[in-house]
């Protein structure tokens, strides 16, 4: 079912040139295109058997056209030469309307990536939707074995995208691609007499040697939707809150935004003008790694086609670095840090502790296991969530908890970070270990 | 059927034929191109087939730092085809539209969802509902100058209404949506369906204390209508009051209390508490804590909630659903008691239950769902104020940032932006935002008093399910809930 690699990649490099050209020929003065192809294979199973079996096929094409400081940018789903001719004088008529910004334009051509790393990111998978069923299956058979009085599959999904994504400007630098993403996740349902829960769990790579084996993704959504069954409410009050670590990397993302070029030129951040002050305790340090091979946030050219590079944003608990791009650093009177289009393979490092050594630490309180809501202001760093989770007692989990909510500051629940897990979650971008909050108002 | 009636069917059989004609005869296709895609799914082998094909052009002017100096504009387009038998769904989607990949693509969906009881030649009848929005192009129904006009007003009001505005940002969407669909229930239908949005996020200092504010709104018309109907002045008055609103916001308590939401947009309450748990797929799979309980009482005998897509110009109404099912009005719960859940095709015949048109998809490379519309709470007899003059300790929330539900545990939550504290029936100050939660049926029956101030929202609303976005509304008059946990930071102990 998947493409010819090398045809495809021939075709959307034309595409590029096609639209860096048309777009010098009709008066621009910079051109900047980015174009995608993805082909995909989706299987879902419930009770054994196959519920949905998607095959998608998607393309796209965006423009931005410069006219001066003045800026047009397009988008479609359609790649042939009469689209893009139309595309382009769509770009041009918008850009006779907007007002010029003095800070937009191409970043100069010397922080364009001199020649290509490879970043083995490309590991084609299942190409037959009964090898995707078979799998699916199995994730569903090994978490119902958990337990199947109590347990009640309510989806197991494979999934595999292969995609050619390219960029080129008018600088003359132009790269595609090639990149493939596999997942396999499971969702349960527990009920027992007083109510259901459910909880889900996925493995998701570039490489299906990375993946978690199927048996293991069923098992855990099983184990995890188990262990919600029969919730408590906590008391409330303020207690030392343990995010694990799908949540702590929320948290860290709310950081990010804080720090993030576009808002600190909006002075839209509660750590605005913060560099080079404290921030986290001083044994943190928080790092990127974009060119880490096989990587799910593996780049070597952000999306203003800048080379990037190892940002080392928190030293020691200061921070060193804002998150910018070409345009937010221009802004700041900066240089760019290689991160438009976001951080990739954010990573923080300090001393770490197991899970155990964690709940001792806090010895009464609350683990968070999933958060919910939109309750967090970057503007001034409020943070108020729902949650549901466990509580902490004697150092050790007694029981599950939920319906209440944790609220503070992001400031001080950045300084008041006492320790980090060592179980880093890679599946994310911004990849980190549980953490744990020293106090949080807690309220049932 | 009365004249006017009469007079709309005739409309839409023409917009079939406007659709039809801008789809695809572009793409050198024609209804038999349809049909023969139809063909293609094999006749023996499935239960339900559909094509479905879209065309979205969407447009973007941004303001910031006083000028308009973004602009974006994107036109996407393309097919899925889906093969149903029993549960089983076979889709295929392709960006971009010609007749060759349409027939592949429906061969390939019906292989997946083979062994089906069969589906019969149908004659496609064409499907006549009355229209609930004009047919127009709302990014040619004004120019592109004065499109730049009303972000720049809403600039120099926002401004204007108090120095401590530091940034202003402000934005103006327009959409323009065309969709066919063929099934082989024997549906042809067509939508021609405008979107506009405007909105506006303020940022006000003082000392050392910044917040933010904001407004917005919009539907389904063009944009001179949206002018026309709602000054964008309002919004940026509206946007700045929030945030000088906050600037004096003290602490939120925490704790179980009593809160009194205000009417309109605070309806987002009844879209998580409820809304989610009664859309239909959850129900057949028996996951939301709402099933098999029809007929139950489920909230308190004061509430009815109803799910309407077939208001006009609203944000979440739809002429027909995404399966070409007309949209009509769904009464959920009706004093207290659970009476229908929101079904899409799929749903309704594994449940054996009439379709309610609930059927949406976000685009063609998405499957149909049963989402709400116009989801809102019928007003009550209570005067707002007298609901406000009965609290003894709590707070009153009158605008939110959004919500969240764990349908299967009932469990929800949802954001306050702009709440106050209130002792004695009287409003003492302004809070910071804080998050509500509780668990949904047992809130619905905390509902102890319910205004006559209905209100819908100003059109802001994106509902996101399983990775799939959808415009809807919400709304409710003033209520009082005598019990639910407030997420503020000054506990009591």
């Amino acid at each position: 079912m998947f493409f010819d690699l090398q045809k495809l990649k021939t075709d959307l490099t034309a595409v590029i040139a096609k639209s860096v050209d048309g777009g010098l020929s009709i008066g621009a003065d910079e051109v900047e295109v980015m174009v995608a192809r993805d082909q995909g294979l989706e299987v879902s199973v419930r009770h054994g058997r196959i519920e949905n079996l998607e095959l998608s096929n998607d393309f796209s094409l965006s423009i931005s056209v410069l006219f001066g400081k003045r800026k047009g940018s397009v988008s479609s789903t359609n790649f042939d030469d009469s689209s893009i001719k139309s595309l382009l004088a769509k770009a041009k008529d918008l850009t006779l309307l907007l007002e010029e910004d003095p800070h937009y334009g191409l970043a100069p051509g010397g922080l364009n990536p001199k020649k290509l790393v490879e970043l083995d990111l490309y590991h084609p998978w299942i190409t037959e939707p009964t090898d995707a069923v078979a799998i699916a299956l199995a994730i569903e058979r090994a978490g119902l074995s958990l337990n199947e009085k109590l347990l009640r599959p309510d989806s197991a999904e494979v999934s595999t995208t292969n995609s050619l994504v390219g960029y080129g400007n008018s600088n003359g630098f132009s790269a595609v691609i090639p990149r493939s993403r596999h997942s396999m996740s499971s969702v349960f349902v527990a009920e027992e007499k007083n109510g259901m829960q459910r909880d889900y769990w996925y493995s998701m790579a570039r490489d299906p040697e990375e993946l978690r084996q199927a048996d293991e993704v069923g098992k855990e959504a099983a184990r995890r939707s188990l262990a919600k069954l029969n919730p408590e409410r906590p008391i409330s009050g303020v207690f030392p809150v343990l995010f694990a670590p799908d949540c702590a990397s929320s948290l860290i993302s709310h950081f990010i935004s804080a720090v993030n070029g576009s808002s600190q030129f909006k002075k839209a951040s509660f750590l605005l003008d913060r560099i080079g002050q404290k921030i986290f305790p001083e044994w943190l340090t928080i790092t990127e790694n974009p060119l880490e091979p096989r990587s799910l946030g593996g780049a070597f050219f952000d999306s203003d086609g800048v080379q990037t590079r190892n940002n080392k944003f928190v030293t020691d608990g200061v921070l060193t670095s804002y998150v910018l791009s070409n345009y937010s650093a221009k802004r700041l009177g900066l240089e760019t840090t290689g991160n438009a289009g976001g951080v990739r393979n954010l990573t923080l490092a300090g001393p770490s502790s197991g899970q155990k050594d964690l709940l001792k630490k806090i010895g009464r309180g609350v683990l968070v296991s999933s958060l919910m809501g939109q309750g967090v202001n970057i503007v001034n760093g409020d943070y108020s969530r729902g949650a549901s989770g466990f509580w902490v007692e004697n150092g050790k989990i007694s029981h599950a908890i939920d319906n209440f909510t944790i609220a503070g500051n992001l400031s001080d629940m950045f300084f008041g970070i006492q320790a980090l897990g060592d179980d880093a979650d890679k599946r994310f971008n911004v990849r980190t270990p549980s953490i744990l909050v020293d106090s949080m108002a807690v309220a049932s | 059927m009365n004249e006017n009636g009469d007079q709309m069917s005739k409309n839409t059989d023409s917009l079939l034929d406007i659709v039809l004609s801008e789809l695809l005869i572009p793409n050198q296709m024609s209804v038999s191109s349809l049909e023969s895609a139809m063909d293609s799914f094999g006749a023996r082998s499935i239960d339900f087939g559909e094509v479905f094909i879209q065309s979205v052009n969407y447009e973007s002017f941004s303001l910031e730092d006083g000028r308009v100096k973004a602009g974006s504009f994107s036109q996407n387009s393309g097919f899925g085809v889906r093969a149903i038998s029993g549960e089983k769904t076979g889709f295929s989607y392709c960006d971009g539209i010609d007749a060759d990949s349409l027939i592949g693509s429906a061969k390939t969906a019906a292989s997946i969802a083979k062994r089906g009881s069969g589906i019969k030649r149908e004659n496609y009848s064409k499907t006549n509902s009355l229209s609930k929005y004009a047919s127009v192009d709302p990014l040619t129904s004004m120019s592109d100058k004065e499109k730049a006009n009303i972000l720049l007003e809403i600039d120099q009001n926002a401004r204007r209404a108090d120095s401590r505005v530091e940034e202003v940002s402000a934005s103006l969407t327009s959409s323009f949506e065309r969709m066919l669909v063929m099934s082989s229930d024997g549906v042809l239908a067509a939508d021609i369906r405008p979107l506009v949005r405007l909105s506006v996020s303020v940022i006000a200092v003082e000392g050392n204390k910044r917040e933010r504010g904001s407004a917005g709104g919009g539907g389904r018309y063009s944009l001179d209508k949206l002018v026309s109907s709602e000054s964008p002045s309002r919004f940026a008055r509206e946007a700045v009051r929030m945030a000088e609103v906050n600037l004096r916001a003290k602490p939120a308590p925490a704790g179980r209390m009593q809160v009194v939401l205000g009417p309109g947009w605070p309806g987002v309450l009844l879209h998580e508490a409820v809304g989610h748990g009664l859309e239909g797929d959850f129900n057949r799979k028996g996951s939301s804590t709402f099933s098999g309980r029809i007929g139950e009482k489920v909230a308190s005998p004061l509430c009815t909630v109803v799910d309407d897509g077939t208001l006009f110009d609203r944000r979440g109404s739809l002429s027909i659903d995404d399966e070409g099912t007309p949209t009509q009005r769904n009464i959920l719960i009706e004093n207290g008691v659970l009476t229908n859940y929101m079904q899409d095709k799929l749903n309704s015949r594994l449940m054996n239950v009439p379709t309610t048109g609930n059927g949406r998809r976000e685009s063609y490379a998405c499957l149909p769902m049963p989402r709400m519309t116009n989801t809102f709470l019928e007003a009550g007899k209570s005067d707002p104020l007298e609901i406000l003059n009965s609290m003894d300790r709590g707070v009153y929330a009158v605008n939110f940032g959004g919500g969240s539900v764990d349908i299967t545990s009932g469990s929800f939550v949802f954001s306050a932006t702009e709440a106050y504290f209130v002792e004695g029936g009287e409003i003492k100050y302004p809070i910071k935002g804080a998050t509500l939660t509780g668990s949904g049926p047992e809130v619905m029956r905390n509902i102890s008093m319910i205004g006559n101030d209905l209100q819908l929202d100003s059109g802001v609303g994106v509902c996101g399910k399983q990775g799939q976005s959808v415009p809807v509304g919400v709304g409710q008059p003033t209520l009082k809930i005598d019990e639910i946990v407030v997420g503020g930071t000054q506990t009591e102990s």
